[in-house]
Parts: structure tokens; sequence; C-alpha cells
């Protein structure tokens, strides 16, 4: 938890002797920065009316009639409000505010609206740390380890990428598992799908989310329970994140500019064989027509010696730099922002990288005394570069990072004039064509893959007090995602291999226009009832275009995608249009008794288009309860307890990330060739429809407290959650006979058990000094409980099983048993169902049903699963006098991950390298139990065995800051803040996994993007 | 009075507002699919009746392949370069279940194939408007046709299989006899014959559409092979099945349609697509494949040459035995385009030899041949990446064995016609005139017997239709598939490929254990997991 813990505990009053009457002057500040407070309330408590505000430089005067000693009240927004005895006047009065973040009457950021956190019912979590966000180039830092149940991590280090967060524990299996964010007011899933166009090898992994810069972030609010995402109906399911940006501030003109360049190196790199231990390997297992082909001897490979790094050429050191400007301020009527931001940054994979610039106008004016205007842009442009997949019939190959790594030791990234070498003499299949082999590291550099982003996000609102407590509100707003994708391989690329060069260029326009109208009306009688009630309506209309384009066999390469007519292959285009339409109706109704007991009963109305047409809308009631125990008069004289709220929450909600049209049954087009070669149109019914097919629903109940002792020094939350999801999307199979393998459905459960804790405590806080830590932990248990009543188990492919009883993301596969050694009796050694004569060297299998073949039918076990049974994250800030430091560790115990790229490794034949354990490989002289010999023909390698699922538990330095803030006195007055800070991103990761990196969102490591490990040195100016 | 204009101010506003956001809001809930066309848009035009039943014949592209491996790798001819515990490899092991993802694909394209001629035959049954009754008619056949086609395949891989006549059939569906089976496939054959014009009478545009002469070769080969394994047939109604090949055969003979291809290369020869052999073809050209790969979608080029000129066994490849290959008598055109010991290279100028000879003698030590047919000689470094040869179906030289062999069966021995059918395709082999009155060198020993004449085809097949997806099938009808394999020297010199696995139960595929799962009415055939045959039903077979 990041929070801003700083909560000043003591309060410095000047107590002098009474002896005049008339003005009195004084100065207030911030108590953690010293800052001045402009536009703070200064009055005089006996004396009704009279009252100043604070100046630019955070002084007042004020003229009293009052006599000494009197009392006075001073209050800013966003900080408690204090009163201060004077007894003298003729010194000033220094005050010093204490802001109330985390406070019990802090207002949080909810579902259209806010809410006091004292009243609140749901379990939300505020993210607000000012530091990370200005610092950060994307939102995965602040959220990762921030959060108790929140569970972020990277679908790829490259920049730019996704990241995947899971808000406790996924709940569906086809449908879409991310939450909503709510950006200044704008509901947004975000999906890797609105920035794809189709174009064969881009990396396809741009999160929409990049475009957005961190420093523009005011706070970030996690809605973890019902009571608090009920109110987003079909889409609250997987929890919310409201991001909220900044704006200016009643008082004087703030500028900030912010630089930072950062260093950044792979963590690890894996220990492979060099050439000469390869070219012993080869020998082993090469035929001798391959080995007469290659020409290679025994005496040949002892002159190769340590041969090529390719894993070396692969990676790179890179930098990373960043400008923020921004311009903030405001006045009576109004308040503003305008930033710019520009983002360069270079992956450690060579050939990547990711730019950003955008620019912000956040502007708010009252045109009445009771109606304010404002508005929220982002405007941003992204491009993301490099590191492309692969298409079909890559040899085994997974990527560009597998092929680079495997390649020979003993072939050269270069000839001896420089020119990149296509002439591999181990290379074999699908990369071998016309004589020629692709370059791994050629390829980075050589092909083009490039994903341009273009992001406007905006939002204007008009709000009007019709009468006192009755609020109007109008947003309309407006998401648009322009995507271009643009790639050429050349003929020596494994892009364009195949076809003699390939370019294509995709293009989407992802639109999303939004318009909400709330009404809110609030009362309160006699400090005993309060009630507010919100009632609303929304529409939400996305549209989707896409088109590709492609053409393959270029004569001349040279203009590269910018001439797709020059390739004399076309391929055939495509084109695409989605739209999706959300009626909703929105209400909640707020009560508190007594300030003491309240209640929050929401509800949401959802017609979507999605669902099918006897489905089309949904309701989704939620009721949550909160009591303020500390407040009862039992417990009024404990002081050290400041706070204690017990809340409970039940609802309903739902996941409407189901695809669009999935209900329908539509005739697709394909194509068959008649006459010499030309193309005919072929129409076919492309799926089973299902009238039933809807949301998937899921129930949940939240009971929690929120602890704060000792003046809310030490303060805790604790919550434990059930959800039941059901209604679950699957594919279930049908009869083929009648033409088609499966139809969607609405069958099967998920649960998610779980238990969440957090501490924030501050351990010391002075003027000088402050000290604070905090931490969290949650466990979350998932559990599939049912997947229709016409089937037990769903197995994917060689990797995961969906079974009942078990969790998501379960690992099913053979369980290793060692090798086969000499002495052993052959004959009892269960063989593969394949390989009926078992030698000596080979690996032995466990045979689960003991009948003496090991098959994939019958000797197939649980191997654990890809998810954690702990994540946990601390945190911990320190300053003293001007400096800062702090850092913050992210951890995830108990979580599995398929380190398939390892296994690729220790499966060696004669054409790739290989892990350095198979140095170590089983013979005669050396029998090995862990690693099995070594033969050609691997009849192991295609299946998943224990060996490869790892413990991927990690323990990771997150981040730290050290950070040191002077004001240098100019003699014209200027005040100038500097902030000079080095830090260190994933600087220490602890772990047993073997692979790049541990923290990994999918379910099979094949050689992922690695996560970079990131020195940056930065300065901001404040004025 | 103040408070009351207010009320009426927030009241107007909220009308207004209501008004505007109704007027914003003017998208319905249902939202059709606006890039895929529904039910209700289909069938317009003539076009798109024939695009209804063209999605049929795309089915044919992912199983090039499919039926490779089904058909050759299966035998005692072929052996995998693949992963051994990947679907291909596990069939060329004779280590055949359920899952295995060949027979899984194989199950739901052919049913896929067949519900899509459904579709078109229902809708044009209909006489919708728009369509000419000409197309209609054609279409009707040429799905008919496909129906049988894909039907055909579905009962000699797994014997009794579901029939599906209608859109909306298939549902618990109960696997019907052999003898419905063949009844189906022979009454849609016969439809189609009807309905479809010759060859010649196709405009250009449309080559590679289903035929009179497709549906009559078809029909020959059908009543041959349902003649010789339907158990439940009576000895009248096989010798009366055999003529019905015969005569079948004959019309195909008859029309003038095709003739035999001097070079026997030319059936493969891209310069020479749907040559006058070629009866029916699948159609791959760069472009065709439905995997998104861009190429012609035949992975027969694919997989016989996916090494290219290297010394790697590509997927597939004739065995180490070579035994097919060293079997052909001198002369014989057909071993080098069947097979290749070495290739010309282009891009070196060289032959590029594919055995490994240590001593230079000009005998291989070891190392395999290429499977030479399916090699684009036009670009041979490209071929395994291009695909786009057509798969050879139905050539004309199949149905003058086919005339020859069904001749011997009704008549108990080779009657003249016989002898002549079967010696145009020796000729051919040799360079011979095929057309001459006069005996030929090669031609066939004159006076064989029944047995000695059915020898004499089993011989013969395998020279012609090396990797033409024929000789599993081959083997079954003949009933002599587990001897064969057994006695191979496949099976004897090279254990390590499980020929001698070879079982009676191999008479049939397993039926797909995820469809017996959802719909128990599919019995599991004899010898694999959940069959509840106990004993032999082959028994007798050979």
């Amino acid at each position: 938890m990041v929070k801003r813990l700083f909560i000043a505990t003591f309060v410095a009053i000047s107590p002098l002797l009474a002896v005049a009457q008339g003005l009195i002057t004084g100065h207030i500040t911030d108590v953690r920065t010293g800052e001045p407070l402009i536009g703070a309330s200064v009055i005089v408590k006996s004396e009704k009316g009279q009252g100043v505000v604070t100046d630019i430089d955070g002084n007042f005067s004020l003229q009293t009639k009052v006599e000494a000693p009197l009392t006075l009240r001073v209050e800013y927004v966003g900080y408690r409000a204090l009163d201060v005895d004077v007894y003298d006047f003729e010194e000033p009065v220094e005050i010093q505010l204490i802001d109330n973040s985390n406070r019990i009457d802090e207002v949080v950021v909810v579902g259209y609206g806010v809410q006091k956190r004292k009243q609140l019912t749901g379990a939300v979590t505020t993210v607000k740390n000012e530091e990370l966000l200005s610092t950060s180039t994307s939102l995965d830092n602040i959220l990762g380890g921030a959060v108790a149940g929140l569970d972020a991590t990277a679908s790829s280090g490259q920049p730019g990428a996704s990241i995947n967060i899971r808000i406790r524990g996924g709940n569906s299996i086809n449908g879409g598992n991310e939450p909503l964010y709510v950006i200044d007011g704008v509901l947004i899933y975000n999906s890797n799908d609105a920035t794809r166009t189709g174009a064969s090898f881009t990396g396809s992994n741009f999160n929409p989310l990049a475009s957005i810069n961190p420093s523009d972030i005011e706070s970030i609010e996690v809605l973890k329970d019902v009571s608090a995402s009920a109110i987003y109906g079909s889409r609250g399911a997987n929890g919310v994140i409201i991001v909220t940006t900044k704006n200016g501030k009643h008082g004087r003109i703030n500028i900030d500019y912010g630089y930072s360049i950062g260093v950044s190196q792979v963590r690890k790199r894996l220990d492979l064989l060099n050439a000469e231990q390869w070219g012993e390997l080869y020998l082993d297992l090469a035929t001798d027509a391959q080995k007469a082909a290659t020409g290679v001897t025994p005496e040949l490979v002892k002159t190769w010696g340590a041969g090529t790094d390719w894993q070396d050429a692969f990676f790179r050191t890179a930098t990373t730099q960043q400008h923020q400007l921004s311009v903030s301020g405001g006045s009576d009527v109004e308040r503003f922002l305008i930033s710019g931001n520009y983002l360069d940054q270079n992956g450690v994979i060579r050939g990547t990288d990711f730019q950003r610039l955008g620019a912000r106008i956040n502007y708010e004016r009252d045109i009445f005394k009771n109606v304010t205007v404002g508005l929220k842009s982002n405007i941003s442009k992204s491009t993301q570069r490099g590191a492309y997949s692969f298409g079909s019939y890559s040899n085994g190959m997974s990527g560009l990072l597998e092929l680079a790594i495997r390649t020979s030791p003993a072939v050269p990234i270069y000839n001896a004039d420089g020119s990149y070498n296509y002439a591999n003499p181990f290379e074999s299949g699908d990369f071998v064509r016309n004589g020629q082999t692709p370059n791994a590291i050629a390829d980075l550099s050589e092909v083009d893959a490039e994903t341009k982003v273009d992001n406007v996000l905006a939002s204007a609102f008009a709000s009007w007090e019709i009468v006192k407590g009755l609020k109007l509100r109008v947003q309309g707003s407006l998401n648009i995602i322009n995507t271009r994708q643009d790639v050429y391989g050349p003929s020596t690329s494994t892009a364009g291999f195949n076809t003699d060069g390939y370019g294509s260029i995709g293009s989407r326009r992802w639109e999303s226009d939004q318009v909400e109208a709330t009404l809110t009306w609030n009362k309160k009688w006699k400090n005993i009832h309060e009630i507010e009630v919100l009632g609303g309506y929304t529409y939400q209309q996305e549209k989707s275009e896409r088109v590709l384009a492609a053409a393959a066999n270029f004569a001349n390469e040279n203009l590269s995608y910018h001439s797709l007519q020059s390739g004399s292959q076309l391929i055939t285009p495509e084109s695409e249009f989605v739209t999706s339409v959300l009626y909703s109706g929105i209400g909640r109704i707020n009560y508190s008794l007594l300030d003491r007991y309240h209640l929050t009963a929401t509800l949401r109305a959802d017609g979507s288009s999605r669902f099918a047409k006897n489905k089309k809308w949904g309701w989704f009631p939620s009721l949550g309860l909160a009591w303020n125990v500390n407040e009862e008069k039992w417990l009024k004289g404990v002081k050290w307890l400041e706070d204690l709220k017990l809340r409970a929450s039940i609802g309903t909600v739902g996941n409407q990330e189901i695809g669009d049209y999935v209900f329908l049954s539509t005739y697709a087009a394909t194509h068959y060739y008649f006459g010499s070669g030309t193309k005919n149109t072929a129409y076919y019914r492309s799926g089973l429809g299902n009238d039933d097919l809807k949301w998937e629903t899921t129930t949940s109940y939240d009971l929690g407290f929120d602890l704060s002792l000792l003046k809310g020094r030490l303060s805790f939350v604790f919550d434990f959650y059930h959800k039941k999801t059901s209604d679950l999307l699957l594919s279930i199979p049908v009869e083929q006979t009648t033409g088609f393998s499966t139809q969607l459905s609405n069958v099967g459960n998920v649960t998610n058990d779980g238990v969440e804790f957090a501490v924030d405590a501050t351990l010391y806080q002075s003027k000088d000094l402050s000290w604070s830590v905090n931490a969290n932990i949650a466990h979350n248990k998932n559990e599939v409980t049912s997947i229709g009543t016409q089937q037990s188990e769903i197995i994917n492919g060689n990797q995961t099983i969906i079974r009942v009883g078990e969790s998501l993301g379960t690992y099913y596969g053979w369980v290793f048993d060692g090798v086969v050694q000499k002495g052993d009796d052959l004959s009892k050694v269960p063989s593969p169902s394949t390989k009926k004569n078992v030698e000596y060297g080979d690996a032995k299998y466990v045979d689960q049903n003991g009948d003496g073949v090991i098959d994939q039918e019958n000797d197939r076990v649980v191997l654990g699963s890809s998810q954690p049974k702990f994540t946990y994250g601390f945190a911990s800030q320190l300053r003293y006098k001007s400096w800062d430091f702090s850092f913050s560790f992210q951890g995830s115990y108990g979580n599995k991950l398929y380190n398939q790229l390892e296994q690729a490794l220790e499966s060696p034949n004669a054409s790739y390298n290989a892990s350095a354990k198979l140095i170590d490989r089983w013979s005669e002289s050396n029998p090995s139990t862990t690693i099995p010999k070594a033969f050609a023909l691997n009849l192991y390698n295609a299946y998943l065995d224990s060996r490869f699922i790892e413990d991927a538990s990690y323990l990771r330095l997150k981040n730290i800051q050290l950070g040191y803030n002077f004001k240098p006195k100019f003699s014209n007055g200027t005040k100038l803040g500097i902030y000079l800070y080095a830090s260190a991103q994933n600087l220490l990761t602890i772990t047993d996994y073997s692979g790049y990196d541990p923290e990994y969102s999918g379910y099979v490591d094949r050689g992922t993007y690695p996560a970079a490990r990131t020195f940056t040195f930065g300065v901001k100016f404040s004025y | 009075m103040k408070k009351i204009q207010i009320y009426r101010t927030a009241q107007s506003l909220l009308l207004g507002l209501t008004i505007t956001l109704s007027q914003v809001s003017c998208e319905s809930l249902d939202q059709g699919n606006l890039s895929e066309l529904a039910e209700s848009n289909l069938p317009q035009s003539d076009a798109d009746a024939q695009a209804l039943v063209n999605a049929s014949y795309a089915n044919n592209i992912t199983m090039c392949t499919s039926f490779m491996y089904l058909f050759d790798l299966t035998t005692e001819t072929t052996v995998s370069g693949e992963n051994p515990n990947g679907g291909g490899g596990m069939l060329g092991l004779l280590a055949w279940d359920g899952r295995n993802s060949y027979i899984v694909s194989a199950w739901s394209t052919i049913y896929t194939a067949i519900a899509r001629t459904n579709d078109a035959i229902d809708k044009l049954e209909k006489n919708p408007a728009g369509i000419s009754p000409a197309i209609a008619s054609r279409v009707i056949g040429e799905a008919k046709f496909l129906r049988a086609y894909w039907l055909n395949y579905a009962v000699q891989i797994w014997g009794p299989v579901p029939i599906v006549t209608t859109p909306s059939g298939g549902k618990n569906a109960v696997r019907s006899s052999e003898t419905e089976v063949y009844q189906q496939i022979v009454n849609d054959l016969e439809d189609a014959a009807e309905r479809l014009p010759e060859a010649s009478e196709y405009g250009l545009s449309d080559i590679g559409r289903a035929t009179r002469g497709a549906a009559n070769a078809a029909l020959a080969k059908v009543y041959l092979t349902w003649a010789q394994v339907d158990d439940d047939l009576t000895d009248a109604q096989r010798k009366e099945y055999f003529g019905k090949s015969v005569q079948y055969a004959q019309k195909v003979i008859d029309s003038g349609e095709y003739s035999l291809e001097e070079n026997f290369y030319d059936n493969w020869n891209n310069q020479n697509r749907n040559g006058k052999e070629s009866i029916f073809a699948v159609q791959c050209y760069i472009g065709s494949s439905i995997n998104g790969d861009n190429s012609g979608g035949n992975h027969l080029c694919h997989c016989s040459f996916s090494t290219s000129y290297s010394v790697s066994l590509p997927h597939i490849a004739p065995g180490p035995d070579n035994t097919v290959e060293n079997s052909y008598e001198d002369g014989d055109q057909r071993k080098d385009v069947s097979f290749a010991d070495s290739l010309w290279r282009p891009s070196t100028q060289s032959y590029f030899h594919f055995y490994f000879d240590s001593d230079g003698d000009g005998v291989r030590e070891s190392g395999f041949s290429r499977y030479n047919k399916y090699i684009d000689h036009d670009s041979p470094e490209t071929s395994a990446s291009d695909r786009a040869m057509n798969r050879q179906v139905i050539r004309y030289a199949e149905v003058l064995l086919v005339l020859a062999e069904a001749a011997n069966e009704r008549d108990g021995a080779p009657s003249q016609a016989a002898y002549d059918a079967f010696n145009k395709v020796r000729r051919r082999a040799f360079r011979e005139d095929i057309n001459s009155s006069s005996a030929q060198p090669h031609d066939l020993a004159a006076g064989l017997g029944y047995q000695e004449f059915k020898d004499a085809i089993i011989q013969e097949r395998s020279w012609e239709f090396t990797l033409e997806q024929k000789h599993l099938l081959d083997l079954k009808r003949w009933k002599i598939l587990v001897k064969s394999i057994k006695n191979s020297k496949l099976a004897t010199d090279f254990p390590q490929y499980n020929k001698q696995n070879i079982d009676m139960k191999h008479y049939r595929f397993p039926i797909p254990q995820a469809q017996r799962e959802v719909n128990p009415n599919l019995w599991q055939n004899y010898g694999y997991d959940g069959s509840e045959i106990t004993t032999n039903p082959y028994i007798g077979r050979e």
C-alpha cells in the first residue's frame, strides 16, 4: 500500500501572552512539506463573518475587534480544520495544517460521485502516490504490489506492452478478466483488441492505457467489492479502477517541469552451450548424412571455442528519456491544468522502442454560482516498434527471442565483410529456402514492425445545482483510438522468408461515445438522518472499423510497406465493422443514521447489444452496510481507538466482455479457386446461434473492517470475500454431424474465495523526520465448480486443464521420474506408447494407471496452478529534512509457470542450441539422474513434463528511490523548488524460477520479452 | 411563486434533456453483424448459389494432407520425419486412438463439408427468386456430388457412419450400416450425374467444378468398393455392382472427355493443371489456403519437401527400405515422377543427393528418397512454402484400372476389355502407343486367371498411385491389409516404425472419442478404447 501516510500528530501553536487587540498576522504552511498554503480561510471563532484567506505566500492578516486571547478557525480543502488559540497579536502566528489523506473524513471517488470514506460501505482502496506517479512511465509500476487483492503482471516486458490486472482472482474462462477502467468518468474496457488490426508479425501487444501519462493522474481508486462496483452493472464483475486526473487549485499558478533519463538492461541471461560444447552435442545427435552435409568433424569442433553469443547480440543496454511539463492554477471560479509529455523508451531487445507524445487540457469553470462546466481531455500519439511475433510454420520457434538464443553458437552473425550471415548450415525444415536461412539478429533491424496509435480521450460536463441539495450532472465523452500497424519483412527475414518479402498494413479505428446524466439529491435532518439519492441514465456506443491489406513477393524491396502494389502476390484484403451499444439506468441510495450506521443500495439495469434477443436486459443490485463502531458511546472513551468500521456487502454484477455478435448465426466468407486460378467467393454458416446468450454473472459478498489506532498512526484494513461466477460463457461441444463443433452457452461456475489484509503505520513523524511503512497481503482461492452438465474437464492442448475442483490455469502433464540407469530392468520401465524400446539414459515418467505404458490419456496429472496462493507488497517512505527515500516490493507466492523455453532448450536436436545443463546429460560415464541422454528425435518435448512446471514465486524490489528537495532563494524572491532523484526499477528479484522473468501473465513462458532492470535519474522543477 | 418557477424550469430542462438524449441514443439494442451475412440475405443471385456450394469445395484444401496422413503414412510405403508423438506421427506408428488430431479433424471437416452441401441443396430446392433454374440444378448436382464424395471418405475411414442430408439434421445421429451409406452415396452421385455438365460444357472460369464425368468415375469406384467391402451384400448384388462399376467406367471412357497424358509427369505439371487425364482435382493456387498462410494450401507439397534441399527428413518420405521405388521395371517413367533420390537444384545448377553415399560408389548407404509428385518443378526451392499444386483425386488412369478390376471381379476372369483398359495404363508408363491395336512390349502377359490378374492390378496400382491417398483404402478393400503391411520390408527390417504392429482393428479408424461423449449413439469400432465389440468382426477377411 503506497498511500500517503504522513499524518501529523502534533500541532504547532504559538501560545503567547495576550497584550493587544487589532491586527493578527500569520503564516500557514503544510506541516509535511513546509509549502505555504494559498487560499486557506481564517476566521475568528467568536466573531461571525469576519474572515480572510491567505495570499500566495500563505500569509494572512486579519483585523478583529475581539480581544486576546481568542481562537482562530483555520480551514483548507484537503486538510484538517484547526482551532488555534492566540494570546498575543504582536508576533505573526505560525500555523501548520495537516493534510487529511487517509483520514476518516477524506473524500473518496466512487462510481458516479464521491463519498466520505467514513460512510463508505464498499471495499475501496485509494492509490495516491505522488512521487511514483510523477516518475513512472506506466501504470503497472504504480499498481503492482500496492493494493491488497490486486495482482498486476506484465504480459511482456516490451515498452508499451499491456499489463494484466486481476482483482480478487479471475472469474471468466473465455470472457474478459480485466477490470473496468473509469478515466475521468469515461468507461473503458482496456483490451488489446482495440489496437489490433490483424496485421501479421506485429507484436499485438499495445496497451491502450499506455497513452495516459501517469504524472497527470491525481488518484486511482480500486473498487473491489460488489457494493462499490455494482453501479457499473454488467461491467463490474472484474472490479473497477477509477482514474482521476489532476486539475489546478485555487491560488497561484504552478509550473512543473520534470526530466528523467534511465538506463535499462535485462535482469538475467540464460546459461547456454558455447560453440565447442554444442559441437559435441551435435556430433552425438546428427546423422551421418547430416554430418557429411555440414562437414562437422570432432577435430573441427575442437577449434570452435566459445563461438557466437547470440543471446548477447539480441539484448542491449537501452535508454529511456522523459520530459513532462505542466501548468496549473485557478481562481475563485476556475481551475485548469495544461500538460505535455514526451517519452522515448528503448527496449532491452535491439530494435524495440516506444514513444509517446501527449498533451492534456483540464479546465473547469463556475459559470454561475450554481453551474459549473468543465473539460478533461487528453490527446496522445504513441509508436511501438519491433519484436514481432512469428506466423505459422516457424520450425517450432515461438518467436525471435527463441530463434536467436537457439541459433547454433557455431554460426556467426556477420560475414567477414560485415553483412549479415544468411547461411546457417544447421538450420532445417521451414527455415531453409533457396539455400538461405534467416538470421534473428538481422530480423531485429531489417524487419519493420510498427504500431502507431493516436488516442483522444475527452469528456465535457456541466453540473447544475438546481436547488440546494439537488444536483444535475451531464457528461458527454469521446474516446477515439486510431491504430495503424505497418509491417515489412524482407525476403531474408523470418517474416518475408517464405514469400519473397511480405508487407502488410492494418488500420483500426475504435471509437466509444458516451453520454450520461445523473441527478443527485442529498439532505440531512438534524444530524440524525442523512440521505443521498442518485438516479441516472447512460448510453455508450462502441464502433470499431478495421481494414487490412497485404502483399507478398516483392521484386524490389526498397519501398517496404509503402508500396504494397509492388508485391506480385496480392493477399485478400479484409475489412470489418463491429458496433455495440449499451443503455443503462442507474440508481443508488446512501443513507446514514446518526452518522454511524450507513447503508448503500445500488441498482443498475444494462441493456446491451451483445446479449441475445431473449436476454437483452440485465439487472444488477447490491447492498452495502457499514457501522462506525468507535462512535458508539461505550467506545467513546477509548483514546487509542481512532476509528473502527465494520463493513458488509452483497450483490450481483456482470461481465459483458463476451464478444460482439457471438449469439448470432451468420454466413462468413471464404474462397475457392476455379478456372485458371480465379478466386471464387464461398459462403458458409459460421456458427450455431444462441438466442439466450448473456453476460456472465458474479454474485459476491464481502465482510471487512477498517481499524485505525493511535490517532491514525496505525491502521488496518481487513476483508473476507466470496465470489461465485455463474453463467460462464463456454463453448459446449455439440455433435459435429450437425456441421458445427461447439455452441457458446452460459454454463459453468467459478468461485473465488479470499482474504485481504493491509496495514499502514507511521512509525515516526516530525517536522524533520518521518517514516512510514505499509504492507498488504491477499490470498485468493480460485476453483472451477462446474463446466456444464456434459463434461467435467476441458483439456487445452498439451498444457492446461479446466477441471471441476481445480483452479483456472491448472497445468496437466506427465510426472518426471528420473532417468533409466544401467542395471535397471528395461522391461519393467513403463514406456511411452510410441517408443517401445526403452533405453538407458531415457527419461522415466510415472505410470499413473500402472498399465506399463506412458500415454497422454491415462498418465497425466495436475501439476499445479499458475494462480498464486498469496500476493503481497510492502513499501516504506522515509523523509529526513530535504531528503526522501522510498522503496516498494511486490511479491507473489505459490504460483507455477510452465517454462517451455527451458523445455525447448533441454530437448536437443542437430539444428539448435541448447541449455548448458546438457553438458551434464546422461551418458554411460556420467549417469545423471536429472538430465536424460540426448537423442535427435526427442519423443517427449511436445508434452508437458513436471520438470518444466517451475515455482514462479517471487519477491521483487519494484521501485527504490532516493530524492533531494531544495529551494534556492533568489534575490528577487522567486521561489523555485528543485527535486533531484535517483531510482531503480526491478533492481532485485528473488525467485527460484529459471527463466528470464517469473512475473508473467500467461500460462506458458516460451521466451517472453523479459522485464528490464532500469536505473533512472531525474530532476523536477516546480515554481 | 419563486419555488414554482424553479420547479417549472427544472421540469422543462429535464424534458429537453430527455429528448436530446433519446435523439443521441438512436441505436437499437439489436445490432446485427455488419461484416457477415444473415441467413435471410442468402441466396439472392446465381453467384450466391454457387458461393454456397463453393464452401464445401473449400473444405478440400485442409484435407489434402490429412488424407495423406490417413491413407499413405499408415501403410508400409511411407514414414514420417516429424515428432512421432504428434497426431501424424502416431498414425504412422499405427498407434491410433479416438483423440488423434487427424482422425478428429477428418470427422469434423467431413461433416462440416456435408452440412454445407445440405444447406446449399435445401436452399436451392426451394427455388429461391433471382436464381436461374439451370444454375440451381447444377449447383444441386455439385452439392450432391460433394456430399457423396465426403460421405464416401467417411465410410471408408470408419465403416458405418451417420448419414445427414438436411441442414437441421445430425442431432442424435446414429451410425447407418455400410449398405445404407453406400446406397446414399450412389443415389447422390446418380442424381449428380444427371444434373452436371460434362467437363467440356463448363466455361473456362468453372474448370475444377464437379462434372458428369467425375460423378460417373466416382460411381465406378464406389460400386467396385461397395461390392468388395460390404459383408451384407449377396453374391448377386456384388455381381450387379461390379457390373455397374464397369458400366460407369465405360461411360467415362465413352464420353471422350478424357485421355491419358503421354507424360506421366504432366499430371503434376503446374503448366498443365486440369489436363486431359484429370477428372477431379483439388484446386490449389497461391492464395487458396484457408489457414491464413497465403500459400496454395496443399500440404502434400509442404510435407513431402519441407526440408527442401537438405538431408533432414521431411514430414513424409518413402521408407528407408525403398521397396516401391526399387520395384519399378526399367523404363517405367512413373519411377522418377514418383520418387527422387536426387533432385536438380536450380540455384546451384547441380543435382542434390538426398541419400548418403560415404564411399562415393553411387549406392546409398543410408538416407531416404523424396516423394517427387508434389514437388513443384517450376519452382522446387519454394515448393514447400508455395504448396500450390492441385491434388489429383480421380485420374483417367484410375477409371481404366477400375474397369479392369471390376470386370475381373464380375466375370471371375479378365476379359479383353479388362486387358485393354489395363494395358493402356502400362503402355503410357513405358511411353508406348497407348491406343495401338497391336500388342506392345510391356503389355500384361495374356491368359492370366482371376487371381493373377488381380495381383497385377494390385502391383500396378502401387506403381501408378504412389502418394495419391489411396493405398490404405486399396489394402482394405482387397482385404490384404494386415498381411501386406506385416510382411513388408519396412515392418521386418525397420522395427522403429512400428509397422509390425498392424492388426485387424486397423481395418477401421476409431470414432473420435469426444464425439462419442457428446453422442452416445456413436458406438466405437472394434479394438479401440470404449468399444463394446468383443469378437473380431473382421475375422476371415484375410
